[in-house]
């Protein structure tokens, strides 16, 4: 994808999420003024982005939406939660746009439809008073000057306002044999209420080159405006025949102009371009030029006048020396140093004037902005009405606009110091520096080779002492991707008010959400692997834990429920508390349904704790339909969150007390990309075991260890802990080897909280691995978590030792 | 190698201009609000400035009138601004823009402006 395309969408995003919260935040304090500002000032950067796209949907869609905000900022709109949804939807819209941008380059004809809704529904929120009819705003029109028209004599057009590009379309297309058309089309004041588009209709003009709008008359004060009188006009230029612009526009044809325009005209016009010398010959010069004397013609009461005078001066200079005036430059430096001495911008602006033709129209300033605004006068090319024209549309800068962007300055400080990098080039640095740990590894092998094999002791002893500096060095550095992977967990949290606000909006609940240790982090993958489960968590609390606010009142609990989502950090593991004041989970509920699905038996039921009872929903196959059915409290779907949670090497454990409310906890590592692994042997083979679930190493002595019913068990520190050899977990009848002091090696690991003995033929070193998880036939071998290269290029199957027994 | 300031809060937009301006050989630095543009044009001056008006911290019109009123050298600034209001418009002249383009700027529309407030030869 083109990279501007791709900023853009990732700055799309950014900006989606943020108005998503501020309007959150917003709906619980409505007077907040600087996050109105800020909203505004995303839907503004969003909408400004989306005009360098042809993606009209986006665009008109967040116009509609930028309009709004503006008037929310400035008080004309209040702000209510019918608005904060359709904000909401029309920003969900726009993601949806996004995505599809994404996936494939372009937006499907079929949201036009949508996009017009989202926009109409938008605009139909802003006051009367702020609206305005819909004009001059879309790309194709935008910059370009109203149309002085002339409806008298049809004669003096203002082709010379046709830029060098139309007149070079409309110089082929004469050449190709078609008619040239100049229309003016003057919809009719109530033509909103016949169901008419004019600027839809003046836009879509067959084979239109090129487009401009005006206002028919001086607009009125903002007050007086009615915004559904149509008071504009538009001026179309095509290259189609007259009977196709006659169909085109037969349901207004009493409203349109069409006025034949021959080449020749066009040609003339050109050529009156070619004022005096210098001559300027492109719009842009002309419009360069004229800024400068609007420019010199405001007021001299600022601060900053000689730094406007030098600045205007230092633009003549460049805009002579660009069409070939530059002779003119020492005059022109010496009035903009008179100007300078006097402190005011007359001398420069004589001078200009001297230089340049001035329109007769155009006065020299007195009252400056006090009598309403500059005249931009046009030198040169454009006719002298132009300059009166112009004018009527200049608004005088009144109160109303200084409030507006006076606030612009408040804008929240909230620039932050990064550079966003894919994600894909993260990974690849990831899995190199991986390679890196891995490779290393074989240097003390080659050492020992060197040693034993070749006999060289030196070299040996120079290989483990180049080991060390490497071994430092990509430990580092490991450490530091580590750094770049790790992203808060704000990251998955952001999408919780808004779906905890729409869930119980519809479910009519009233719930309170609590987020706390927003800024804990953990690596990407563990971050991104929480959003699933978690969404599921809060939505089955949400759904069959929090009771509506009547059932609440009765009960003497708060109205409201609170839902508290927490995370923090304990050494190497991130731990994440989702907990409500809801109702709880029964135990005995629980206990039933788990023995009538045949999860438990009899006796177990009855030996059960509450505790132990309530953890059932995780098992597998406890939730089903008719579970969620007749359940009414929680179970749905938890063992794909346990699934989900143990995939990263997480844990879940859930307590609750009926009636007042549960508290699940995930306890997931911070990082899932390097694995320390244990390495044993067994039968010759080395196997590797996570360190997370290594208790500690021992060796007991074979007479120690005790058979009880069958299974092995021994004692350990006044405990009783079970023992398992290693080849019968893994199916081999061979029985484990024991040292010369008839001791056999036994790892202790943890087991759901309980420690189980695994009886080795010996241990090995600790290594850091990186897991690659089993693919194809093998990943139906549930009793390896993955495989693992060594340094000397041999494979270590991981075992994953909760699958084992 | 002349040098350019692109002033916008908009990662896109500063992207779009500076794609533009660097093809056509220009030295392209960019600031994301009035405050980090002053910094910047304290350290060395510009030849041109191109300024987006809305912009947290500090906008456009701040950064100008601020430009403006410094002992530095007075080089050109171009204004951009999604506003086509005629108001906006004098009130981009009045804080010290030299001229003012209305959003989108295509490719030619911007570089035409800037080689003429820059001096260079009729484009």
């Amino acid at each position: 994808m083109n990279p501007l395309l791709e900023q853009f969408l990732s700055e799309s995003r950014d900006a989606l999420q943020g108005i998503s919260e501020k309007l959150l935040l917003l709906e619980k304090n409505p007077a907040g003024n600087d996050l109105m500002v800020e909203l505004f000032r995303l839907v503004h950067t969003l909408k400004g982005n989306s005009g360098l796209f042809g993606f009209p949907e986006l665009t008109r869609v967040l116009h509609a939406g930028e309009d709004l905000m503006d008037a929310v900022r400035q008080g004309t709109v209040a702000y209510s939660q019918v608005l904060a949804d359709r904000l909401l939807d029309a920003m969900d819209f726009v993601g949806i746009l996004c995505d599809e941008i994404e996936s494939q380059g372009t937006v499907d004809a079929k949201h036009t439809k949508d996009s017009v809704r989202l926009a109409d529904g938008l605009r139909a929120l802003i006051d009367t008073e702020k609206a305005g009819p819909e004009t001059a705003d879309y790309p194709e029109q935008k910059g370009v000057p109203p149309v002085p028209v002339d409806e008298k004599t049809d004669l003096s057009l203002p082709l010379s306002l046709l830029p060098e590009q139309t007149r070079v379309e409309a110089y082929r297309a004469v050449v190709a044999g078609k008619a040239l058309h100049w229309l003016i089309y003057s919809p009719a004041e109530d033509c909103f209420f016949q169901g008419d588009d004019p600027f839809y209709q003046a836009r879509h003009t067959p084979e239109i080159l090129w487009g401009g709008i005006s206002a028919r008359k001086p607009w009125p004060k903002l007050a007086e405006l009615d915004p559904y009188t149509c008071l504009v006009d538009f001026t179309t230029f095509s290259t189609a025949p007259l009977a196709e612009l006659e169909e085109y526009f037969r349901y207004v044809a009493q409203q349109v102009k069409i006025i034949p325009v021959a080449w020749q005209d066009i040609e003339a016009s050109a050529d009156d371009t070619a004022g005096s010398a210098p001559a300027p010959h492109l719009p842009e010069v002309t419009a360069t030029l004229a800024a400068q004397r609007a420019i010199l013609s405001l007021s001299d009461d600022v601060l900053w006048l000689s730094g406007r005078i030098k600045a205007v001066a230092a633009s003549l200079s460049g805009c002579l020396r660009a069409i070939g005036g530059a002779a003119a430059i020492p005059g022109m430096e010496a009035a903009r140093d008179a100007a300078l001495s006097q402190a005011t911008a007359i001398p420069l602006l004589l001078w200009f004037d001297s230089q340049f033709s001035r329109p007769a129209e155009a006065p020299l300033p007195q009252h400056h902005l006090a009598s309403g605004g500059p005249s931009p006068a046009h030198p040169v090319l454009l006719q002298s009405n132009q300059g009166d024209q112009a004018a009527v549309i200049v608004a005088p800068p009144g109160p109303e606009v200084d409030v507006k962007f006076g606030r612009r300055a408040e804008d929240a400080p909230n620039a932050t110091k990064s550079i966003k990098v894919d994600q894909a080039k993260i990974d690849r640095l990831m899995n190199l520096i991986g390679e890196i740990v891995v490779a290393k590894n074989a240097l003390p092998y080659l050492a020992g080779r060197a040693e034993t094999v070749f006999g060289v002791r030196e070299l040996s002893r120079e290989i483990k002492v180049q080991y060390a500096v490497i071994n430092r060095i990509a430990e580092e550095m490991q450490d530091s991707i580590m750094q770049v992977r790790m992203m808060p967990v704000s990251f998955v949290f952001q999408r919780f008010p808004r779906l905890v606000r729409d869930t119980s909006n519809r479910l009519g609940k009233e719930v309170t959400l609590v987020l706390e240790g927003e800024e804990t982090e953990a690596d990407k993958n563990v971050i991104e692997s929480l959003g699933d489960p978690l969404v599921h968590i809060v939505r089955n609390s949400l759904d069959h834990g929090i009771e509506t606010p009547e059932v609440r009142r009765a009960l003497g609990k708060p109205a409201a429920g609170t839902i508290v989502i927490s995370a923090t950090q304990e050494s190497d593991r991130v731990i994440i508390e989702i907990r409500d004041d809801g109702k709880g989970i029964d135990p005995d509920l629980i206990k039933r349904k788990a023995y009538d699905k045949g999860i438990i038996d009899n006796e177990r039921m009855q030996r059960i704790t509450d505790q132990e009872a309530v953890n059932l929903v995780f098992a597998a196959g406890f939730s089903t339909a008719d579970v969620v059915s007749d359940l009414s409290g929680r179970g749905v779907g938890m063992d794909v969150v346990r699934t989900a949670v143990e995939k990263v090497n997480g844990t879940i454990t859930l307590e609750s007390e009926k009636g007042q409310g549960t508290r699940i906890c995930l306890s997931l590592p911070l990082s899932m990309a390097i694995t320390n692994v244990m390495i044993v042997e067994s039968n010759t083979q080395l196997f590797g075991v996570p360190m997370e679930s290594v208790l500690e190493t021992v060796r007991i002595a074979r007479a120690d260890i005790r058979t009880i019913k069958k299974s092995q068990a021994t004692v350990l520190r006044g405990r009783i802990v079970p023992l398992k050899s290693l080849n019968s977990l893994l199916g081999m009848n061979i029985l484990p080897k024991a040292n010369q002091e008839d001791e056999i090696a036994v790892l202790i690991v943890s087991l759901g909280g309980e420690a189980v003995g695994i009886m080795v033929d010996d241990f090995r070193e600790t290594a850091a691995i990186i897991l690659k998880p089993m693919t194809g036939v093998l990943t139906g071998l549930s009793e390896y978590a993955g495989s693992a290269l060594l340094g000397d290029g041999s494979v270590l199957m991981v075992l994953n030792i909760k699958e084992m027994f | 190698m002349k040098r350019i300031l692109i002033v916008d809060d908009a990662a896109t937009v500063r992207m779009y201009h500076r794609i533009i301006l660097e093809g056509a050989g220009y030295q392209v630095l960019e600031a994301i609000n009035g405050i980090e543009a002053m910094e910047k044009a304290l350290q060395e001056p510009f030849d041109l400035y191109v300024v987006d008006i809305n912009m947290p911290k500090q906008d456009g019109y701040g950064f100008l009138s601020d430009l403006r009123s410094r002992d530095l050298p007075q080089t050109p600034a171009l204004m951009i601004s999604t506003e086509a209001a005629a108001a906006d418009r004098t009130r981009a002249y009045a804080a010290g823009a030299n001229l003012y383009l209305v959003k989108p700027v295509k490719p030619d529309e911007l570089l035409v402006h800037c080689r003429l407030l820059l001096g260079e030869v009729h484009p």
